[in-house]
């Protein structure tokens, strides 16, 4: 483990430094790219191999580009195998974050293949986002176009998970008291002393705390004409009440970062159902005539 | 070498009441006060945890506080009482039904005063084995012969049925070095080689254990884990004392904890003193002479050692830690929010102090209160004077030891820390020196197993908690806890060294010898357990509430695609097959005996999910964010923790 202290922001030199304590990644990053690597490059010689000798008007996803289909389409299964662990078949072997670096690096190169598939078409040339281009070739460059996307979103979702979880933890470290949860905590007992010492005092008093309690943010102004034997209280409640402000403004901090790592998980969740439905229908339009043909389902 | 220990015991009628010190029974005419003033609503019982309270009526309760007869069900439900105070804050009219429990506990005898059974007694017995012979062999032992006054049979022959004995095979491990474990063995019959791990992993001798000797006492009285390794060299017979059965004897007979407590901190002492620097080329002899005029004091948590206006009161004499860590300070002048208190260092096991001063060189007084539980050996200056004379060396390494000490304190001041958080931040040299004393002063080097989560890789999915309710049937984590740094150290138990929640008079809960600290089918759920954690990493759940409750076809349908379904793998192992562990508990399961269903409420902690292969939290969390791990390992030894500066 190491150690270090990190400043928390260059543009932010009056917050103090955090100490970080490194936990080791799992291994099975190292182990899940090195296999992903491995396979797209043998993939990428296979595919380069097989496109020697190929027509340039061979149309993309057929002939020796067809088994790429496949192979991309197993390999997105495979991807597809990490919400089935998170969700429904827990007793699966291996820690969760071992799926999930699984999940990120197959999955990115699932769409890779998907390109090898299709010869790059409508990525690199032939771009036509018509619907009836899209749809075209069976919902080929549709489900290219899906795959490719949903992977892309994979990218951001990690690149807002490492950014806000770490917004996340500088608020944890710096607001004294912690996750959101325990803040929500303490935000109440900050508002029970409130009330507390409000209790009994004079109608100014008790108005001011009012108006204080409404108005998020600063304390309104003027202070009220208190009695001497009030004022103690009322230093203690400007206190309590600071507190509960900074404490508020770190809360909706770390409420926002919990809110947008939410809504891309539902984004990438509803391209991900999206995505499939359209590879099946694709594979189910492309494929199931020859197979039916081939279980002599079909003349 | 004499010792201390802050609680009176003196009353056969106060065993098992350790929580509960310096308790008075009531007066006759007091019970009978409080029984005229009861009104029968029953709620104390309600409130008690025993299961037996259920089947007790009030009405018969009361007739048995104040009439000579008790029936067999009070009686059963007496000895029943662990006294645990649940009944006293419900009750409407102010009776302190624990005080009346107390008086009836009072007139039934102690449970080891009654007969023996004896068919149990012969099925404990090995072949070729009579009980007179055990029996005799057993009185040999020093710390039964050592006993004043003696030990009656009664009581020597329910230690050996709440005792296991058995027979160790030649070459058979009787004690594992690393090994947790809270029984005492006595070698009754055979020989046994005690052994410790050197530097390179091999064994190294260290001493012949002898019939008549005994070894696992540190184990047994302090909760540390076995110091060393010991195999039978013949076929050898021993008593394995269990640690409740040993408690009731020395709370029975003082005399017999004293002998112990004398003899494992005399050895830990001597020990101690032969590793420290500081008493290098002091010959054995002297040390033990040295040993010989010490004093022993213990103290429990939160315990004011030293309070500043005591340094002139204080003999001059040297305080050592045995083990446990203490703050020292200093108050401040008094501000707006009263006498602020100036952490002026942390001192742990080996450490040292003189008299009420930190030996910080100002000559100023300390005051100095425990942050685990202590236990600090008082040597006279008298008895250290000759010492300096004899080795001059040992004197300049007094001085030198000195210097440091000031040097350090003004490294590690602390500044004031006022009991009200101020509006304005910290500066970053106190926030982060704050943050790592915490580690400390907090308790969170004395853990073995501690849970914590880097929040820089936490989404706060909570998947952690739910993994563990989907195993457990309760969560027994909460994320919720203190921050330092990037890293939250999580509201779970930390499986400390010395756990001040292993004190049940119902073995309600136990420590496997791998170390977890686990709650047994034995739990009644009183809480006593869940007060003396420190760390509130206790928690006391309803029954009903720890179980499953039953769902409708639409909400297990909803739930399937809101939640998922299924648990996180890992096949539970039948604990320690050979090991004589009480079972663990799991309330994910419905009961399946009339013990289970008269259960009102149990105790839920972390046990690092022992008995499975893995642990829930750490297996589901997507993000490899959770994570347990031993503090010194992670953080770093205490002595690094506090030297780092800001």
């Amino acid at each position: 483990m190491s150690l270090a202290t990190k400043p928390l922001s260059p543009h932010r030199p009056d917050l103090p430094p955090r100490r970080l304590w490194t936990v080791s990644v799992s291994k099975s990053w190292w182990w899940w790219l090195l296999l992903s690597i491995v396979t797209y490059a043998g993939m990428h010689l296979w595919f380069l191999q097989r496109m020697r000798h190929v027509s340039p008007h061979q149309i993309p996803g057929t002939g020796p580009m067809s088994i790429f289909g496949w192979l991309s389409l197993a390999l997105m299964a495979l991807a597809t195998a990490y919400t089935l662990r998170r969700r429904y078949l827990r007793m699966l072997p291996g820690q969760a974050q071992d799926w999930l670096w699984m999940h990120i690096w197959v999955g990115a190169i699932s769409a890779l293949v998907a390109l090898l598939h299709a010869n790059y078409d409508h990525i690199f040339y032939n771009i036509n986002l018509s619907l009836p281009s899209l749809l075209s070739g069976d919902a080929g460059p549709l489900s290219g176009y899906a795959l490719v996307l949903l992977a892309l979103s994979g990218v951001v979702g990690r690149l807002l998970d490492r950014g806000y979880a770490r917004v996340m933890s500088r608020e944890a470290t710096t607001n004294g008291v912690g996750i959101p949860q325990a803040v929500e905590r303490r935000i109440t007992e900050l508002e029970a002393m409130i009330e507390r010492l409000s209790a009994g005092k004079s109608g100014a008093f008790q108005q001011y705390c009012h108006r204080a309690m409404q108005e998020s943010g600063t304390l309104p102004a003027p202070s009220p004409p208190l009695a001497s034997q009030e004022q103690a209280d009322f230093h203690r409640m400007v206190e309590v009440f600071a507190d509960r402000t900074r404490l508020l403004h770190s809360l909706s901090q770390q409420r926002r970062a919990t809110q947008i790592m939410r809504w891309w998980r539902i984004a990438h969740i509803t391209l991900a159902i999206f995505t499939v439905l359209i590879v099946c229908l694709h594979v189910g339009i492309a494929a199931g005539p020859g197979l039916l043909r081939r279980l002599h389902l079909l003349h | 070498m004499s010792s201390s220990k802050p609680f009176p015991l003196a009353n056969a009628s106060l065993v098992g009441l350790e929580h509960r010190p310096g308790i008075r029974a009531l007066e006759p005419e007091e019970v009978r006060f409080e029984i005229d003033m009861c009104i029968g609503c029953n709620r104390c019982m309600q409130a008690c945890p025993v299961p037996l309270s259920s089947s007790v009526s009030i009405a018969d309760l009361n007739a048995a506080t104040t009439t000579p007869t008790i029936p067999p069900s009070i009686a059963a439900f007496t000895h029943d009482c662990v006294m645990c105070g649940l009944c006293v804050p419900v009750c409407p009219v102010g009776d302190h039904r624990d005080l009346l429990m107390l008086s009836l506990k009072k007139r039934l005898d102690v449970p080891w005063d009654g007969p023996v059974d004896p068919l149990s007694l012969l099925s404990t017995l090995p072949a070729n084995w009579t009980a007179e012979q055990v029996l005799s062999r057993v009185r040999v032992q020093p710390l039964v012969a050592a006993a004043t006054p003696s030990v009656p049979d009664q009581h020597l022959w329910h230690l050996l049925l709440a005792s296991r004995l058995h027979v160790a095979a030649p070459g058979e491990v009787v004690m594992r070095e690393g090994d947790f474990g809270h029984s005492l063995s006595c070698i009754l019959d055979g020989n046994c080689s005690l052994s410790s791990t050197g530097p390179n992993g091999t064994l190294v001798p260290l001493a012949i254990l002898h019939p008549g000797e005994y070894l696992g006492e540190q184990g047994a009285l302090t909760g540390q884990s076995r110091t060393a390794t010991a195999t039978a060299l013949s076929p050898v017979l021993v008593l394995e004392i269990p640690e409740p059965a040993l408690h009731t004897l020395m709370q029975l007979h003082p005399s017999v904890r004293q002998f112990l407590m004398r003899k494992t901190h005399a050895a830990s002492l001597e020990s101690m003193l032969k590793r420290m620097a500081l008493f290098q080329g002091v010959a054995e002899e002297d040390l033990r002479h040295l040993i010989g005029m010490t004093h022993v004091t213990y103290f429990d948590r939160s315990v004011q050692v030293f309070a500043e206006e005591d340094m002139n009161r204080r003999p001059p004499s040297m305080y050592l830690l045995l083990d446990g860590f203490v703050k020292v300070t200093r108050g401040s002048v008094r501000g707006t929010h009263g006498i602020s208190e100036r952490i002026l260092a942390y001192r742990q096991g080996g450490d040292y102090f003189v008299a009420g001063m930190d030996l910080l060189g100002d000559n100023r007084p300390v005051a100095v209160t425990t942050i685990t539980r202590t236990s600090i050996v008082e040597i006279p200056y008298a008895v250290l004077s000759p010492l300096f004379s004899r080795y001059p060396e040992l004197s300049q390494r007094f001085q030198a030891r000195f210097e440091r000490y000031r040097e350090a304190a003004q490294a590690a001041h602390t500044g004031s820390v006022p009991a009200i958080r101020l509006p304005q931040m910290p500066s970053p040299e106190e926030f982060a020196r704050t943050s790592l004393r915490t580690l400390v002063g907090d308790g969170v080097v004395e853990g073995t197993d501690v849970l914590v989560i880097d929040l820089d890789r936490c989404v706060h999915c909570n998947e952690c908690e739910e993994a563990c309710t989907r195993r457990h049937g309760h969560s027994r984590m909460n994320r919720t806890g203190m921050v330092v740094g990037n890293i939250s150290v999580v509201t779970a138990c930390r499986q400390c060294q010395d756990p001040v929640c292993m004190l049940c008079s119902r073995a309600g809960i136990a420590r496997l010898p791998s170390g977890e600290v686990y709650i047994t089918e034995s739990c009644i759920g009183c809480g006593i357990c869940a007060e003396r954690c420190p760390y509130d990493n206790i928690e006391i759940v309803d029954m009903a509430e720890a179980l499953p409750p039953t769902t409708s076809t639409w909400d297990r349908f909803s739930r399937f695609f809101v939640q998922g379904a299924g648990k996180e793998y890992g096949r539970k192992h039948l604990p320690m097959a050979g090991v004589a562990t009480p079972p663990i508990l799991d309330v994910s399961k419905p009961p399946t005996d009339a013990y289970g269903l008269m259960l009102k409420k149990v105790a839920v902690k972390c046990d690092l999910c022992a008995g499975y292969g893995n642990q829930a939290c750490v297996v589901a969390c997507p993000t490899g964010a959770v994570l347990r791990t031993n503090p010194t390992t992670f953080f770093g030894s205490t002595e690094e923790i506090l030297s780092r500066r800001g």
